[in-house]
């Protein structure tokens, strides 16, 4: 490639590379300065990520919603990627923040840690900055196995352990159904790039192929994002994994798996095929049913939050799915789906910074009975996370509620309302799980002293308090972040 | 100066208590004394400017709402901050403004521990209450309709009775899940009017008749859920018994005029002709609500729970009134909300002062209570009086009213209504006859009969719980004697409703049934 194009690939490129060169930078810096090293490792990593955010927004203000960019062939920059990139720098900067507290109490490796969360996010990133659907593979790649191994990383605890076996195998199965899929639509339309996928599908006749293809390519889809029928391995591997990383792992994964996801299904227009919107139906019922109600009977809150991120994949995909109308899909009707993911990460960050923050004796304390009473020696963060709660739940107030109001009435209005109702019977359901931990929280008689919360460094308390700034904030005032949704959700089309 | 005051008085009716809230935030956590007279004192800054609301409302005025503020909120939706009041929503914001410092007056040394944060939960309530008897943009009450319920969910959790926990998460969960509907229908309506959350805009829309059908049942629901209507009642038990004294006031006094107030000011008027069809049965389920709800009452140990079910048996009352649909019913039903606010709020705190001191509710613990606590024992049975509807007290006259005039409706649209004819309100009369049955021997058992030995020491009410009761007394007599400013204004609120339900059934006579 000339230097033109070189030098165009470096600048645009920037939050990528940034993040690249800060994760080296951490294990550099790890390796030279060992013990001593630890928090200018940990700052090292949280600066990398504010840069790469600063250099983000650059690009947000410089691009307007029709310009794409494409460099190399191989990387889109438009206003999608760059909204799914901030939304990815912003979750890691706030996992960063969430595990402070827990590095330190359980011993976690931190140049390890915040390296291997750097090498996430870049994955993430080449997961929907592309048009090619290898670039898209190798940005999964990437994303799991960094996610194998930070789920790994509490090395003393054998859940963490179990945990990270199960998604290593699980996950990998459904890598190689995804990049089977991609062989298949080489094999059959000559081409792996979206574009130029959506115009052979058209030309040649082998529906036969394109379906499989299709199939398994959004098998592997659905696997990552825990959609019914794919969901088995979440529960297990988020009660296993840290705290900070199973918040990772529940918003940014779903996040950067949407954007492919989005980026997917509109290039290939693949819910005008025959038997797709039904068959995207029964999953998403599946998924609403299964989330809520598996939720219902757990014991540990980071399974019931692992459910209750099954259920809001499953909202997320109800919103793809009334989006479409007429034989195509609307471009801006995504807004709905974006602004979900956006309320979405706010509160599941907010609630896994709390419970990052609980340890017992010996390992987390993350079940009901560890819970409870906290509400009454820790009043600010019982509230805290009941916020959280009550977001999720969708009380008007908060962002959650703008975000199911937003797929409701993209529902509504294309007179979906059987779909409607259901969606709002799950929530209504989904009431009871949770209000359990402020229940037990705050209204028990008696106090245990099994739970310790043994210090709230700063970073915790900023992280907590921007999300439930933002939640509350942006559940009263919404009109600037659904504005600037709206033009995010342009350049697909 | 007081030109922007009384122009905006709205808002800042809803937002003092929250403002004072935050105030409360700041202070230490120690000075209880402190905090509950900066609380008392914004809530007599509300009682002052609901003062004002009532001095300032514009005469006679028929179909306009006052003070009406509209601002862009969610441009994205067209939703606007669109705020205004008539007679019915004035008064009910004055009553707000009253019962809440009642119910921290009455209860001033009831709450001991984590009293900074009931404090803010209590003003937090008020904010949402006041903001969903103003809203007038369908988003914005359906915003303060749910907010309502997280004060009220954690006051019950918290500071509640045994089985605090039951109670307050089944509070919560009933009265979401028939809001949630209620949330359908309105996106329902907003896209059927091109995009408008607007009230006054969506009075004019025109539906078909099974639209109209399927919204109703919508927004019945959620507003039945509050009332409580029978069957939808089951969480009112619980709720009034587990909750402290001050929320059981609160519950009763304010919150379930909101249910009322959705059917007055939503329910009915965007879907005149539903309702006209379904007439009958409402009322029905309203008169047989009241029987219910006494009989129920009747067998109760416990005395809190008895005024539970004796609220289902007068709510009954109420929307017998509202469903009745003609002036003189709808004027008894809508005072008569106001009476139960008092009677039963009034009866509540009775039972949480002897409860402060003997630490039991049943019935059978108490027997001659008249020796002990003489002064405690008039003011019950001036409460009850009022809450059986004894002449001279303000119950009588809502119940007069109200079955009067049920008794004259001529329900002929149905098969049911020909059945049924004028026995509604018969059903309603012998709910009320029973209503004086178990008041009445409730008191003969507790204050009446040989002494007993009850429970911690009972000594009669302080100079704070009588010039509380005092106040409530006068309240009773004066508006049972001169019912007239609070009748006339309900009554101008009534024939706005009545008018505009009559200019839609005769100008949509032509809709086709579907």
């Amino acid at each position: 490639m000339d230097l033109n194009s070189f030098s165009n690939l470096l600048i645009q490129g920037l939050p990528i590379w940034i993040l690249c060169i800060g994760g080296l930078l951490c294990l550099l810096v790890d390796a030279l300065l060992s013990k001593k090293g630890i928090l200018l490792v940990y700052t090292l990593g949280l600066c990398s990520i504010a840069s790469s955010f600063y250099t983000a927004l650059l690009q947000w203000s410089q691009i307007n919603s029709s310009q794409t960019m494409i460099l190399n062939d191989l990387l889109i920059i438009d206003l999608h990627s760059v909204f799914f990139t901030l939304l990815i720098l912003a979750i890691g900067f706030i996992t960063l923040l969430n595990a402070l507290s827990y590095i330190r109490i359980h011993q976690i490796l931190t140049a390890e840690f915040c390296s291997l969360v750097l090498f996430t996010m870049v994955g993430m990133i080449f997961l929907y900055s592309s048009d090619h659907l290898l670039v898209n593979f190798i940005g999964l790649e990437t994303m799991s196995l960094s996610l194998y191994i930070l789920v790994a990383s509490h090395k003393k605890s054998i859940k963490s352990s179990e945990a990270a076996m199960k998604y290593f195998i699980v996950g990998g199965v459904a890598s190689a159904i995804f990049l089977y899929g991609i062989a298949i639509f080489y094999g059959g339309f000559q081409t792996m790039r979206l574009s130029l996928l959506s115009v052979n599908l058209a030309a040649e006749n082998l529906m036969f192929l394109r379906d499989i293809a299709i199939a398994l390519v959004l098998s592997g889809v659905f696997f990552k994002l825990a959609v019914v029928p794919f969901q088995f391995w979440a529960p297990d591997v988020y009660e296993g994994a840290p705290s900070p990383v199973t918040g990772f792992m529940a918003t940014a994964v779903k996040v950067s798996a949407f954007g492919f996801l989005l980026r997917f299904v509109m290039g290939l227009n693949i819910l005008d095929l025959p038997k797709m919107q039904t068959t995207l139906l029964i999953f998403v019922v599946g998924t609403l049913i299964v989330g809520n109600v598996g939720a219902l009977v757990q014991k540990n809150v980071k399974r019931m939050l692992a459910y209750s991120s099954i259920s809001h994949a499953g909202f997320a995909l109800l919103a793809i799915l009334v989006g479409f109308e007429a034989g195509q899909y609307e471009a801006q009707n995504a807004h709905a789906v974006l602004f979900y993911l956006l309320a979405y990460l706010l509160m599941t960050l907010g609630a896994f910074a709390f419970l990052s923050l609980l340890t017992k004796e010996h390992g987390e304390a993350s079940d009901f009975a560890d819970i409870r009473g906290l509400g009454k020696k820790h009043p600010v963060l019982g509230f805290g996370f009941t916020l959280f709660m009550l977001s999720m739940i969708g009380l008007p107030g908060t962002i959650g509620f703008i975000a199911k109001y937003n797929v409701l009435s993209l529902a509504v209005s294309h007179q979906h309302f059987q779909l409607a109702i259901f969606a709002i019977i799950m929530s209504v359901i989904s009431v009871y799980y949770y209000l359990k931990p402020s229940v037990l929280m705050f209204f028990p008689d008696t106090t245990p002293e099994k739970t310790l919360v043994r210090d709230i460094p700063i970073t915790a308390t900023i992280a907590i308090s921007l999300c439930a700034f933002l939640v509350v904030y942006l559940g009263i005032l919404p009109d600037n972040v659904l504005n600037l949704v709206r033009e995010a959700a342009l350049p697909l089309q | 100066m007081t030109d922007i005051l009384v122009h905006h008085i709205l808002s800042l009716l809803i937002f003092i208590p929250a403002v004072g809230a935050l105030m409360l935030l700041v202070l230490p956590k120690s000075k209880t004394t402190l905090l509950k007279s900066a609380t008392l004192f914004t809530m007599a800054i509300e009682l002052v400017l609901a003062l004002v609301l009532y001095q300032r409302f514009g005469s006679d005025s028929i179909n306009t709402y006052q003070f009406s503020t509209s601002l862009p909120w969610i441009q994205e939706w067209n939703i606007q901050y669109y705020i205004g009041v008539d007679w019915l929503s004035a008064l009910l914001i004055i009553l707000t403004a009253f019962t809440m410092p009642l119910a921290l007056w009455g209860t001033w040394n009831s709450v001991k521990d984590n009293l900074k944060t009931y404090l803010v939960f209590v003003l937090l309530l008020q904010t949402g209450i006041v903001g969903a008897f103003c809203a007038l943009d369908l988003f914005l009450f359906y915003l303060f309709w749910e907010i309502m319920l997280v004060p009220m969910y954690f006051l019950i959790g918290i500071w509640g009775g045994k089985e605090r926990a039951y109670a307050s998460v089944k509070f919560f969960i009933y009265t979401m899940a028939g809001s949630v509907l209620m949330l359908i229908a309105i996106l329902y309506l907003y896209f059927k009017a091109g995009q408008s959350f607007n009230l006054l805009e969506l009075y004019y829309l025109k539906l078909t008749f099974s639209e109209q059908l399927t919204l109703f049942a919508a927004f019945a629901l959620a507003f039945a859920i509050k009332v409580p209507l029978f069957p939808f009642h089951t969480w009112l038990p619980d709720a009034h018994v587990q909750a402290p004294t001050a929320g059981s006031v609160i519950l009763a006094g304010v919150l379930l005029k909101m249910g009322t107030y959705g059917f007055f000011r939503f329910a009915i008027p965007l879907f005149p002709h539903a309702v006209v069809f379904l007439q009958p049965y409402l009322m029905l389920v309203a008169a047989f609500g009241v029987v219910y709800g006494a009989l129920v009452a009747m067998i109760q140990p416990d005395m809190k729970k008895l005024v539970a079910f004796s609220s289902v048996s007068h709510m009954g009352v109420v929307m017998l009134g509202v469903f009745s649909l003609n002036p003189t019913a709808l004027t008894g039903g809508l005072y008569q909300m106001i009476n139960h606010a008092v009677s039963t709020g009034g009866l509540f705190l009775l039972i949480g002062m002897v409860y402060d001191r003997t630490h039991t509710r049943l019935i059978a613990d108490y027997s001659g209570l008249a020796k002990k606590m003489p002064l405690f024992t008039v003011f019950f049975l001036i409460v009850t009086f009022s809450s059986i509807g004894v002449p001279l007290t303000n119950g009588f006259v809502g119940e007069f009213l109200t079955l009067m005039g049920s008794y004259q409706v001529d329900l002929q649209s149905s098969i049911l209504g020909v059945v049924l004819g004028r026995k509604t309100a018969i059903m309603a009369a012998t709910g009320v006859v029973l209503g004086a049955v178990y008041m009445l021997w409730l008191v003969q058992r507790v204050f009446f009969g040989p002494e007993k030995q009850i429970p911690g020491e009972v000594s009669d009410l302080n100079w704070r719980e009588s010039a509380l009761m005092i106040a409530l007394t006068l309240v009773i007599f004066v508006m049972g004697i001169y019912p007239q400013p609070i009748l006339s204004k309900l009554e101008i609120s009534s024939q706005t409703l009545l008018l505009k339900l009559e200019n839609d059934l005769t100008v949509g006579e032509e809709l086709a049934r579907k």
